[in-house]
């Protein structure tokens, strides 16, 4: 097969992909379950900030919904309090959490590991206060927006995409289009650098790396794709609550992407998966809301005992198996995946 | 209201809401100490506890019959999880390992939920019909023994750790597990007693919890938050600053409620400085040339 | 792993087996031999064996509180119908789901109801986040609910929602309307922060003592009660005379303790949601011949038909585990009142059971003070009118003050 083509083919197969979804959940799945994977499918962008914080640079974040609730809010209140479109809406969403991502790469440059994922729960545990306490926009003035009595105002989804069918499709082109910038960064001169800052901080200064820049734009950009997210719910949902974005949910995410693989894309994807797909379903199982809360977490524990990789690295070692025996090529199983958190160690 | 802002009765609640969360605080630093993880769990864990000691009750059994059901439940169930579990992720990152715990605070909620279903109860132990007043507020002894609580445990923890083997041993599995191992220590065996003791501490706050908070498994579980701030205060080590930082945490948050105005904001207070307080320590940077476990 | 199966599970797996989550087989329970007597439905002990009728319920079973009590009654109703007869032959599957108090999750299983199940309408639902979430899906889905127990403020002021019960809002003015008869001039309420509901419940309390000569003070604390005792502190430094808590039932009580904690004097009033079996013996007889409730349905002792019905329905039908309270009651009630309208119908489908809901009026049951209408327009509290139950000295609850209207200044269009 010819290289340079071979090389391609995965990036079309990827899109491929992209478009067989966007095409085919909408009309193979119900109401309830296209609900669902819409929501996974955004809850795929924070995971993403996630496993780019984690996977890369070995710094533990326990933000994510945080800013996610506050780029819920911030869509809510200038969509509703000023009419601004979508696309607005989420490029202040974006702007504004990306601004706060790089504020809270502060104590990140000082801090590290546990003493980091500490201090980034403290934030994500005031972020909630602070929505609990101002409440989301929902038709009332002031700076808030917010009203204990009148008509609830609701975000209205964009004209193009007013079915469930077409917001679905909308989250899973901004998804596509957030997770092709990742690999790009990634695979860029900036994510060399992030790799080489995981390993040794030192190293990477002498050898000219500008540390505290690329911490700040990682936390940026792993803020902002949660702002994102929040917007691409508000859109969804039309109001909020605080108790989408609470802090444990965070810590969740977290385990989950460790759990799911946190340097792959396919591993951001079976967090999110994992995050709202799985409990749903037990649900359709007739399984207890308390019983389902249970296995969840005995699951949590097994994985992350079984997978260290993450369960991303186990696919696609099978995955190599598979299509070496399928082209009967001899050659020895697949290697051992890296160890993604034990990267920076 | 009054013209000055009577802070009377807030500094009382303070240090009582503060006991409580330097006796959480504690129970994090005591298990951080001895195996470097910082369990999310173990409010769930204390409060399964209690409510076992609350469900004894409605049988008609003693209250200290009930009391040490509920030490040897959170007892087993903590060590249950540093044989099984804890001592499998070792040699995974910190953040792994508390977020693994994560997965048993949500085994604990969800058992407890189902087990003991959302009913209106309450716990209360004996020393709430005592106590003296204080600034106008009455004070319950049950507030006085966690305090007191707090403080013998630090001091006992302190004796333990630096005077005996058993806490050398300890301490080194925490600093260097591979190291520790060559030279002899058993990492099962001391890190199973490290998690049982974690265990038995954290059924006994649990059941002072269950009566100053709430017998409510989810509110004793994400008291680990203001608890994990106290904790970082004292840098994951000194205990006696546990202490005085989770009374200083609950200080600042009572005392925030004065000001009825932002008073629904006044629980990021005491976390902003906790923040701030770190950023001031860790001013020098220090760049780690060879990361090493912990970094 | 688990999600894997889910990812590649068609569409006809999972709405098959959906059917199992929460519901009741028809005619499975009590093998139906028409020997219970009771009056449910058709009352006709045959047991219903035709084309099951669908009907939905959201409530808030995972969270800061169990809120499926109302589902719990509604389903003891329904299971007791199905063994009546059903609606004329055909029983009711009840199917109801959990929206962990999230409004991300209320819309998903909202649009699993309305759009995978297909059911014929909502019953019995109860959630804290639900009516905000879903009331413009409702209306647009032509979709009517009669909602067990409505929480938040737009479970009122929703053109497709009508909940049989009051509110917390209601619950709370009637406790202050009846700590002022007692006296009291001052008064602080205390409810969670909880966007929609503390604000709006206590913002109701000041509303009605601004009319009313009382001076109001309102504090919202966290919804798990983890800063109760600065709460408590904040409500005691006004030095009221009176402190209204609106919490759920495990809320009232956590308030309680720490107000006997702190040696409080000052005299407590609560909502019906401590208007439950358990209650007294979790707040302990410190409380005891000192906690009078507002409470929203009859007393749970009354002898009035419904209530007797409510009583055996909830022995022989309901769940061992199903909480005994005022919400309830509420569920019941709810279940009942669809019930009577849907047998009434020639065809049920969803075009006939919203019209049939909504032309409810009038409804007369002993459980309620006054008929209980759902009706057109926006807004929707039929119940407004309560009784005062105190906890007596022997730890049980005795009627203080009979039926009277719940003067909220907010329901002024509909008291009319």
């Amino acid at each position: 097969m010819n290289r340079a083509l071979a090389a391609h083919w995965p990036t079309a197969l990827r899109l491929l992909g992209i478009v067989a979804l966007g095409v085919l959940v909408p009309n193979q799945f119900g109401a309830g379950w296209l609900s669902t994977l819409t929501t996974c499918v955004v809850v795929s962008l924070p995971a993403a900030g996630v496993g780019l914080l984690y996977g890369e640079l070995g710094l533990t974040s326990l933000t994510q919904f945080a800013f996610a609730g506050l780029g819920g809010w911030i869509a809510l209140r200038l969509g509703i309090g000023f009419g601004w479109p979508m696309p607005l809406l989420i490029l202040a969403a974006v702007v504004v959490t990306a601004v706060f991502g790089a504020i809270l790469s502060i104590p990140a440059l000082r801090l590290r590991d546990l003493y980091l994922a500490l201090v980034t729960l403290m934030v994500a545990a005031s972020v909630n206060i602070a929505l609990n306490a101002a409440g989301f926009p929902n038709g009332g003035g002031g700076f808030l927006g917010y009203q204990k009595v009148g008509k609830l105002s609701r975000l209205p989804r964009p004209s193009f995409a007013t079915s469930d069918a077409a917001y679905f499709r909308l989250v899973l082109a901004h998804a596509a289009v957030v997770f092709l910038l990742f690999g790009l960064v990634k695979r860029s001169a900036v994510g060399r650098a992030w790799a080489l800052t995981a390993q040794s901080e030192g190293a990477a200064r002498s050898a000219g790396v500008k540390v505290t820049q690329l911490k700040v734009l990682a936390f940026a950009m792993a803020a902002a794709v949660s702002g994102l997210a929040g917007a691409l719910i508000a859109g969804q949902l039309g109001q909020l609550a605080p108790s989408t974005f609470q802090p444990a949910n965070s810590i969740l995410l977290f385990a989950l992407v460790v759990i799911g693989g946190a340097r792959s894309p396919l591993g951001w994807c079976l967090a999110a998966l994992l995050y709202r797909a799985a409990p749903y379903l037990l649900d359709q199982w007739g399984v207890d809301g308390n019983i389902a809360t249970m296995i969840f977490g005995a699951a949590v524990i097994f994985n992350l005992l079984s997978a260290p990789g993450g369960m991303a690295e186990q696919f696609k070692g099978a995955g190599r198996k598979l299509i070496g025996l399928v082209a009967g090529m001899r050659r020895p199983s697949a290697p051992v995946a890296p160890d993604a958190e034990g990267l920076p160690a | 209201m009054l013209a000055i802002p009577d802070f009377g009765p807030f500094i009382v609640s303070g240090l009582a809401i503060g006991a409580v969360y330097a006796l959480s605080g504690l129970g994090l630093v005591m298990l951080y100490r001895t195996t470097s993880v910082v369990n999310f769990a173990y409010g769930a864990v204390g409060a399964v506890g209690a409510l076992t000691a609350w469900e004894l009750q409605q049988n008609g059994l003693p209250e200290w019959v009930s009391w040490i059901a509920a030490i040897l439940v959170s007892t087993a169930i903590s060590t249950l999880y540093g044989v099984l579990i804890a001592g499998r992720l070792s040699g995974r990152d910190q953040s792994v390992n508390a977020a693994a715990t994560l997965g048993v605070a949500l085994l604990m909620i969800g058992f407890a939920n189902w087990r003991w279903s959302d009913t209106p109860r309450s716990f209360s132990l004996p020393t709430d019909d005592f106590g003296p007043t204080v600034l106008g507020v009455r004070i319950i002894a049950t507030k006085i023994v966690a305090l007191a609580l707090a403080a013998a445990l630090s001091w006992g923890t302190s004796v333990v750790l630096h005077r005996t083997d058993t806490g050398l041993a300890m301490r080194s599995l925490a600093s260097d597990r591979t190291l520790s191992s060559v030279l002899g220590v058993s990492q099962q065996r001391f890190g199973a007693l490290a998690w049982a003791m974690s265990g038995a501490v954290g059924g006994v706050s649990g059941l002072l919890l269950a009566d100053l908070v709430r017998l409510e498994v989810r509110t004793l579980t994400f008291i680990i938050v203001p608890a994990a701030a106290a904790a970082l205060v004292a840098g994951l080590r000194s205990l006696p600053i546990v202490i005085l930082a989770g009374l200083g945490i609950g200080l600042v948050e009572s005392c925030g409620a004065v000001f009825t105005s932002v008073s629904n904001y006044r629980g990021i207070v005491p976390y902003a400085l906790v923040i701030a307080m770190l950023m001031w320590s860790h001013r020098s940077k220090s760049i780690a040339i060879v990361a090493k476990d912990g970094r | 792993m688990v999600v894997l199966v889910g990812c590649s599970d068609d569409k006809a797996t999972t709405t098959t087996t959906a059917a199992a989550a929460g519901t009741t087989a028809p005619g499975a329970t009590d093998g139906g031999t028409g020997g219970d007597g009771l009056d449910c439905g058709l009352a006709n002990g045959q047991p219903a064996t035709g084309d099951p009728i669908k009907i939905g319920a959201v409530v808030g079973a995972t969270g800061p509180a169990d809120f499926s009590s109302a589902a719990q009654g509604a389903q003891a109703y329904f299971n007791c119908v199905n063994a009546n007869g059903g609606i004329n032959g055909r029983p009711i599957q009840y199917l109801v789901e959990d929206d962990g108090w999230d409004p991300e999750k209320a819309v998903t299983v909202a649009k699993k109801l309305v759009e995978d199940e297909g059911v014929v309408g909502m019953v019995g639902s109860t959630s804290f986040v639900e009516c905000a979430a879903n009331s413009d899906y409702y209306a647009t889905q032509g979709v009517a609910v009669i909602a067990g127990v409505g929480v938040p403020r737009e479970c009122f002021f929703s053109s497709n929602i009508a909940p049989v019960n009051q509110g917390p809002r209601l619950s709370g003015i009637g406790a202050a309307e009846y700590a002022r008869e007692q006296g009291a001039k001052t008064m602080a309420c205390i409810a969670n922060v909880i966007p929609n509901f503390g604000g709006w419940v206590c913002q109701g309390l000041e509303a009605w003592g601004a009319e009313n000569g009382v001076t109001v003070q309102s504090f919202n604390g966290q919804p798990d009660l983890s800063d109760a005792e600065t709460i408590m502190q904040q409500a005691l430094a006004t030095n009221p005379d009176a402190i209204v808590v609106v919490e759920a039932g495990p809320g009232v009580t956590g308030y309680l303790k720490v107000a006997e904690q702190l040696g409080a004097t000052v005299d407590f009033y609560g909502p019906t949601s401590a208007y439950d079996s358990a209650f007294p013996a979790a707040v302990g007889e410190h409380w005891f011949g000192r906690f009078p409730a507002e409470i929203e349905f009859n007393t749970m002792d009354s002898t009035g038909p419904d209530n007797v019905l409510w009583q055996a329905v909830m022995a022989e039908y309901g769940a061992s585990d199903a909480p005994i309270d005022s919400f309830s009651q509420g569920g019941f009630l709810s279940a009942k009142i669809a019930v009577d309208a849907l047998l009434g119908l020639d065809t049920v489908d969803r075009a006939s059971v919203t019209a049939a809901f909504i032309a409810v009026a009038d409804y007369e049951s002993d459980l309620v003070c006054s008929p209980w209408s759902f009706g057109e327009g926006d807004h929707h509290n039929a119940n407004h009118t309560g009784r005062i139950v105190e906890l007596n000295a022997e730890g049980g609850w005795t009627v203080v003050k009979e039926c009277f209207d719940i003067p909220d200044p907010e329901i002024a269009d509909l008291v009319g």
